[in-house]
């Protein structure tokens, strides 16, 4: 499975579980996350559909193929 | 001078074509702050000749890195005035509408009843779902952008069965306390593909579908995300 941020693509398992999910995104993308949980301004698009980082585990499925993250900015 | 002012953009088929979108469409653009400035600098010299400026701040030293239409002697004054004037030393014949306050949810149907298009040139989440929302009920095409450091991200909702804002970032249970770090030429960047994202919607005949463009500037990357567009219900 890849997941897709900022134009680079990760390879990452395929769907496991949410612990292993976590772990290996964690390795991969460190940037993602703070205090040990994945940030509130992450948004990740499957299938054309948006999950935040409570619902993104949920909407695996064995099937995806490619998970895209963006940081929701709000500078200006 | 109005007969020499676009002749070298005329030259741009889509940009001959679209001249008359141009010069009668009314541009709402929220926040003139580091993403207003260049839009309204660069749709006014295009030949946009209405504009609806909201911004309740006033231009301050720590705005100067990126603020451009704002200049030192503008420190003190409301960003709206500073902004319209640069915008009549542009065009003398463009009018402007400018309100000296924040939109919020008691103004926002009012302010912007006279926009055909806006562009969310905010810095803060929780003005930029409102837009959302009001576009959403309006079908009002809307712009959105954001940067924050080396990173950029532009968002145009040209019609109104394209994903919203809220679809993409769901709002969150979550105070959006950061400071964000911005300097001159990232906001510029970012604040340009956005405005060439209003141009080529009033100049071209077709637009391409829904996307995301995420900008890395570190990198050099700019990534583009297709989204499908919403059936009619």
């Amino acid at each position: 499975m890849d997941i897709c941020f900022a134009g680079k693509n990760y390879l990452i398992s395929k769907f496991t579980t949410k612990e292993q999910f976590i772990k290996e995104l964690k390795q991969i993308l460190p940037e993602l996350f703070e205090n040990d949980e994945i940030k509130w301004n992450c948004s990740f698009m499957i299938n054309n559909q948006f999950y935040n980082a409570m619902e993104v585990f949920d909407a695996l499925e064995p099937m995806t193929k490619k998970v895209y993250v963006l940081l929701q900015l709000a500078g200006g | 001078m109005e007969d020499n002012r676009y002749s070298r953009q005329l030259l741009i088929p889509e940009i001959r074509n679209g001249m008359s979108n141009v010069q009668n469409v009314t541009v709402a653009i929220v926040g003139c702050g580091g993403l207003g400035s260049l839009n309204i600098l660069y749709l006014v010299a295009l030949g946009v000749k209405k504009l609806i400026l909201i911004d309740g701040d006033k231009v301050d030293t720590t705005n100067l890195n990126r603020q451009i239409i704002h200049l030192e002697k503008d420190i003190g004054r409301y960003k709206v005035d500073s902004a319209e004037e640069k915008v009549k030393e542009i065009n003398q014949y463009a009018k402007v509408k400018k309100y000296k306050k924040y939109l919020d949810k008691s103004n926002a149907d009012v302010l912007l009843q006279d926009a055909d298009i806006i562009l969310d040139c905010v810095d803060n989440l929780a003005t930029r779902y409102l837009l959302d929302d009001l576009c959403s009920k309006r079908s009002t095409p809307v712009f959105f952008s954001a940067v924050e450091g080396f990173k950029g991200f532009v968002y145009s909702r040209k019609k109104s069965n394209y994903p919203p804002y809220s679809d993409i970032f769901k709002p969150a249970n979550h105070p959006d306390c950061r400071q964000k770090a911005s300097f001159g030429a990232g906001v510029g960047l970012i604040s340009c593909l956005q405005c060439l994202e209003v141009i080529k919607y009033l100049t071209f005949e077709e637009n391409e579908g829904p996307f995301i463009m995420d900008v890395d500037m570190k990198n050099n990357i700019f990534n583009i995300i297709r989204l499908e567009e919403e059936s009619a219900l």
